[in-house]
């Protein structure tokens, strides 16, 4: 007995302490919710407020470490830490725009801050496994807090719709991962990606693989919303909250272009020319249909959701680069995509006030005039968006233009350029109608606190950071170190 | 202190931004209370950093990468040395008692805010002029001065002659940029740096073919932005924008940024002696031919601008001589003595209810003492006349001219010199001395100004008076020479003899004998009427002519130039016309024609023009697209079988082929 449990190496607790700490905030908010008056539930918001900062110092000192334990299966890296840190600052914000929304939609429940934080801790096992098996635990932990997120409004008909239509979507689309993953055992005999990679160094490739990697791409194809497994977005997007949409756009579809990447480069290593290709149509699919379908959308959240399509197009290139520039060039990405596009989401928050979603272009209509400041904070998350400088936008696509530039993709990066000419149409169409159109007169504009520390708060980062890149550029350069490094 | 010196331009950007974002809706009139104190804090900065500096600090600070690349490396960096002292005690001081005088003489405008935005911006950039250690640092600078001066210029954007001149400053400032950006990627191609202290220390590997090409195409940049032949026609013009901006910027501090490049650069220009000579060829002439524009000019304004083109002219001459010093130190006194009459000049303007023109102007002495007294100082001080501050100044810079061999040019400065006394004097005298001419209109509102313009008017001519004395003679050099000795490479005299020849004092009499004349020459035709100007106009009328005209160098311009720009550009609009818009006429005919013809088998595809295709295409792929998102789940489902199927098949496909 003694001798067996000598074999087996203790895990080390340590790595996994953020993601506890997680949990217990999101237990803590769940159990303290009963206790707190229905005009106080904003308290559970603060309570996760002050539970993404810790967590972000928490996690901040983890950075320069590298550990594997588990007996293989998790990993704290640069690379992972940075992917949490972005997670904690984007979950920030998405709290901060839902204080007041979920009282205005009358959906002020503790929960919905604990199935954030449930969420969060799935993105996190996700970004940190290295075995198959781990990455689908993480992405059903992340998956199962957004279908109820996604109906959070119980009493509204489109989200009920839109939570159900997610969900069918989900399990659907986890079964062909699965079957990804499954298949991936049946060729190598594990589903540790240490395992995998050294069998096929050893063995050659496996016809069974080629299959598998599409099926994994297929089954994170969901929640990155790349052509074609995008058809739920749209509808998801414009049914579900907007707080919760802002949360879903960006979060969990950075965390499982994440994964993507890692399986990709850590398991499927010997097999890079071969999903490169797969990934260069995805992608070409991607920029092209995204951008391509949103032009036609009077409704400014569906038409964000498709150019949500075409920024995961945009991600994918980073990974297809398959060098150093493209990973760190993607996690500067997900920074300037989380500022800019929970930016613009949160702009539609701004406007909801009574009977008004604000989510059609009508309800921007002369904004400009209504409230001049809130104009200009949209137009910069709009031209970061559309990639112009000075906006952390134009660095993030600069960035990974060059990388697919620097491994020889001309033909993606031809279809990237246009694509995004064709996005700037589109989201000026919303500029358009905020200077150029004169206002409807109806409810006055309720012009929450929270929300705009919120907007600001995102609006400086989007300036800022695209001037002086550095700081994100630095954080960057270290998780791509983590593939290419030695 | 000198470590905070980065504070220094940073206080100027803080009420450049408050004022820009809040001014218009909730400043409005008390924009003075964020642009001064601002400006306050700078001078207070630049003086503590004065006193490190004359206590012997030098210091670089590096504030954070701008452009990295593995070719370009650029830092934001300030590089304060002694020449930075100077130019920073220079601009903040100027521009700290000319933002207070704006106080009062801006008062009454309703861009009242916009003003302060464009002054405070005005400062930060020329701060950054002045502090960056690298060329690039410096064009930044460079270009953000000259971007400002266009606004100001144009300040008044109603009047047509306001905005036109602030073209024409801008375009003619671009056509010197040209030269400076070459000369620039010049020395970044030979050198691969643009950091000062790295140029200089790599400049002697250079071929001295190649620092020739490069300073003289720094050279053209300055004579765009100091206003030197061929470039200066712009500055006379630049007077339309509100005086104190005239002070500031196109007497004190912008138009004086080339001379602070050249001296900045003088390790570059002593190694190239054809350059020197072609800067104090330009400096000579333009001072020359400036000041004999500035004896026919009947506004006073236009007086005190064609002297200022004069007396750049002057402080170019000294560098080109090699007497660097002498070229900061004639800039500094000028900056203070010109800035005073710009000031006194707009105080006139301001009682005169904006009347520029001196022939109905005279006795103005009486009503506004403070301002006629003002500037008289300053007059004095740019005539020359001892012991104001242009007289220590101008008379090192003819010394140096003499005692380098360059006798020519030292006596074409010496006749300028009376010149620019005499046209100082007729100005004075026309003004403020003999028979009032002044409409009965203005004289019923002619009053003294207030205090927050006179306050800052006796303070510059105490500068004007007592400026000069740092230019006392210690042995060999100057104080002020001693101070600057470290920044600047002193090129040896080639020709030592004539300053054995002619002792000193004997040219400081004959230059003071020069401007006294000058002076009694005015006396006597403006002021005692023994001579009458107008009959030496009848007689001398084609000198007066030409001199009236400016030498017709605007009408050449035009003809030259402008002109021909706008040929092209009719050209270019008519080729546009019948070529490309015939081609593009004629495509959509067809396709017109086309869609006509289709029209009745394709309802729908009616094709409108040639350019609406492309858009037109996209428009329809959406709609196609748009029908495929049918709101049905199991659809979707379909759609990710059918997708995950084709990939699998096109890349099996792949695999075998």
């Amino acid at each position: 007995m003694s001798n067996f449990l000598a074999g087996i190496q203790f895990p080390d607790i340590t790595a996994i302490i953020p993601e506890v700490i997680a949990l217990i905030i999101g237990c803590l908010i769940l159990l303290i919710d009963p206790f707190i008056p229905k005009q106080k539930k904003r308290l559970n918001g603060y309570i996760a407020l002050f539970g993404f900062v810790v967590l972000f110092f928490v996690t901040l000192s983890y950075l320069g470490k590298s550990i594997v334990t588990f007996f293989d299966m998790f990993s704290v890296d640069n690379f992972s830490t940075s992917m949490k840190l972005f997670f904690f600052v984007a979950n920030f914000v998405v709290v901060l725009i839902s204080l007041r929304y979920l009282e205005m939609e009358d959906s002020n429940l503790g929960e919905y801050y604990a199935l954030l934080m449930f969420a969060t801790v799935g993105m996190m096992v996700m970004v940190s496994s290295k075995d198959l098996i781990m990455f689908y635990i993480g992405l059903e932990t992340m998956a199962i807090p957004l279908y109820v997120l996604a109906g959070f409004i119980r009493m509204n008909e489109r989200s009920a719709e839109s939570a159900l239509k997610y969900l069918l979507m989900g399990v659907f689309v986890s079964g062909i991962f699965l079957y990804g993953i499954a298949l991936t055992y049946g060729a190598t005999g594990s589903t540790k990606l240490v395992d995998i990679v050294r069998f096929t160094y050893i063995n050659g490739v496996n016809p069974i693989l080629f299959v598998a990697i599409i099926l994994i791409a297929c089954g994170l194809g969901l929640e990155i919303a790349m052509v074609p497994f995008h058809f739920w977005a749209p509808d998801v997007y414009e049914g579900a909250p907007t707080s919760v949409t802002a949360f879903i756009s960006v979060v969990p579809k950075v965390a499982a272009i994440a994964a993507l990447l890692r399986v990709y480069f850590e398991g499927f290593t010997f097999f890079a020319p071969y999903w490169q290709t797969v990934l260069w149509l995805l992608s070409a699919l991607t920029m092209i249909i995204g951008n391509v379908t949103a032009v036609v959308q009077d409704n400014v959240k569906r038409m964000l959701a498709y150019s949500s399509v075409a920024h995961a197009g945009y991600m994918l290139m980073g990974i297809l680069s398959f060098n150093e520039l493209g990973v760190s060039s993607l996690v500067y990405y997900f920074f300037a995509y989380s500022f800019m596009n929970i930016g613009a989401f949160a702009l539609v928050i701004y406007l909801r006030r009574k009977n008004i979603v604000g989510d059609r272009l009508e309800d921007f209509r002369g904004l400009a005039q209504k409230d001049p400041i809130a104009a200009l904070v949209m137009v910069v998350f709009l031209l970061s968006l559309a990639g112009v400088p000075p906006t952390v936008g134009f660095v993030g696509k600069f960035l990974i233009f060059s990388a697919a530039l620097k491994a020889g993709f001309y033909w993606l990066l031809v279809i990237a350029v246009v694509t995004s000419v064709i996005s700037l149409y589109y989201y000026f169409k919303i500029a358009r109608s905020m200077y150029l159109e004169e206002p409807v007169a109806d409810e006055p504009l309720l012009q929450p606190l929270s929300v705009k520390i919120a907007i600001f708060l995102l609006a400086i980062l989007t300036v800022v950071f695209g001037v002086y890149p550095t700081p994100i550029m630095n954080l960057a350069d270290l998780s791509a170190k983590v593939f290419f490094g030695y | 202190m000198i470590e905070y010196a980065w504070l220094i331009p940073v206080f100027p950007l803080v009420g450049m931004t408050i004022n820009g974002i809040f001014g218009i809706k909730y400043i409005k009139d008390k924009a003075h209370w964020v642009a001064v104190p601002a400006l306050g804090l700078s001078w207070l900065f630049s003086i503590l950093v004065f006193i490190d500096v004359l206590n012997g600090k030098t210091a670089l600070i590096e504030l954070f990468d701008w452009i990295i690349t593995p070719d370009i490396n650029v830092k934001v960096a300030f590089w304060i040395d002694q020449l930075t002292a100077v130019m920073l005690m220079v601009v903040t001081t100027l521009s700290f008692w000319i933002h207070v005088y704006s106080i009062g003489y801006m008062g009454h405008d309703p861009g009242y805010p916009r003003y302060f935005t464009y002054l405070n911006m005005f400062v930060f950039f020329m701060l950054i002029l002045v502090l960056g250690s690298s060329y690039l640092l410096l064009f930044v600078g460079w270009e953000g001065v000259g971007l400002c001066s266009y606004l100001l210029i144009g300040y008044w954007y109603e009047r047509e002659s306001a905005w036109k001149a602030g073209m024409k400053a801008f375009i003619t400032n671009r056509v010197g940029d040209y030269g400076f950006i070459l000369g620039m990627f010049t020395l970044w191609y030979y050198l691969g740096t643009l950091n000062f202290n790295e140029v200089f220390a790599k400049a002697h590997t250079l071929s001295p073919e190649i620092v020739t090409i490069a300073t003289l195409l720094l050279f053209a940049g300055a004579t765009g932005k100091s206003a030197q032949i061929p470039l200066y026609v712009w500055l006379p013009d630049a007077m339309e924008g509100p005086t104190p901006v005239s002070a500031l910027i196109h007497a004190a501090t912008m138009v004086t940024a080339g001379v602070y490049m050249v001296a900045r650069s003088n390790v570059l220009y002593s190694m190239a002696p054809l350059s020197l000579e072609v800067v104090a060829i330009i400096g000579c002439l333009t001072a020359f031919f400036a000041a004999t524009i500035g004896t026919s000019q009947f506004d006073l304004k236009r007086v005190l601008a064609y002297s200022t083109v004069s007396q750049l002219g002057y402080m170019f001459f000294g560098c080109g001589v090699g007497a660097y010093a002498s070229g900061i130190f004639h800039l500094m006194t000028h900056a203070f003595f010109k800035g005073l009459l710009f000031l006194s000049s707009g105080s006139v303007m301001h009682a005169m209810s904006d009347v520029l023109d001196m022939r109905l102007m005279g006795s103005l002495k009486k009503y506004m003492p403070i301002t006629s007294f003002t500037f008289i100082i300053g007059g004095l001080a740019l005539a020359g006349i001892p012991p104001f501050a242009g007289f220590w100044s101008k008379d090192e810079i003819l010394h140096h001219a003499f005692t380098s061999g360059h006798i020519t040019l030292w006596f074409l400065g010496t006749l300028t010199a009376g010149i620019t006394a005499y046209y100082t004097f007729r100005a004075v005298f026309m003004t403020f001395f003999g028979r009032g001419r002044i409409p009965k209109v203005i004289k019923e509102h002619l009053h003294e100004s207030p205090p927050v313009m006179t306050i800052p008017l006796i303070v510059l001519s105490i500068g004007a008076i007592f400026a000069g004395f740092v230019g006392l003679k210690k042995g060999e050099t100057t104080y002020f020479g001693e101070f600057l000795a470290p920044v600047i490479h002193v090129v040896h005299h080639a020709n030592e003899g004539h300053a054995k020849a002619i002792p000193e004092s004997m040219l400081i009499a004959l230059s003071v004998a020069v401007g006294l004349t000058g002076i009694f020459i005015a006396y006597i035709v403006h002021m005692k009427k023994l001579i009458d100007p107008n009959e030496w106009v009848k007689r001398l009328w084609f000198l007066h002519r030409v001199f009236y005209r400016k030498y017709w160098v605007d009408e050449l311009y035009f003809a030259l130039f402008i002109d021909r720009t706008l040929d092209l550009a009719f050209f270019s609009w008519k080729f546009d016309q019948w070529i490309i818009d015939g081609v593009v006429n004629g495509a959509a005919w067809i396709s017109r024609a086309f869609a006509w013809i289709t029209r009745y088998c394709t309802e729908p595809f009616i094709v409108d023009g040639a350019v609406n295709g492309a858009s037109y295409v996209v428009d329809l792929s959406a709609r196609v697209l748009r029908r495929v998102q049918t709101g049905l789940v199991s659809n979707y489902m379909l759609f990710v079988v059918a997708g995950t199927v084709c990939l699998l098949t096109v890349f099996m496909f792949i695999r075998l082929f």
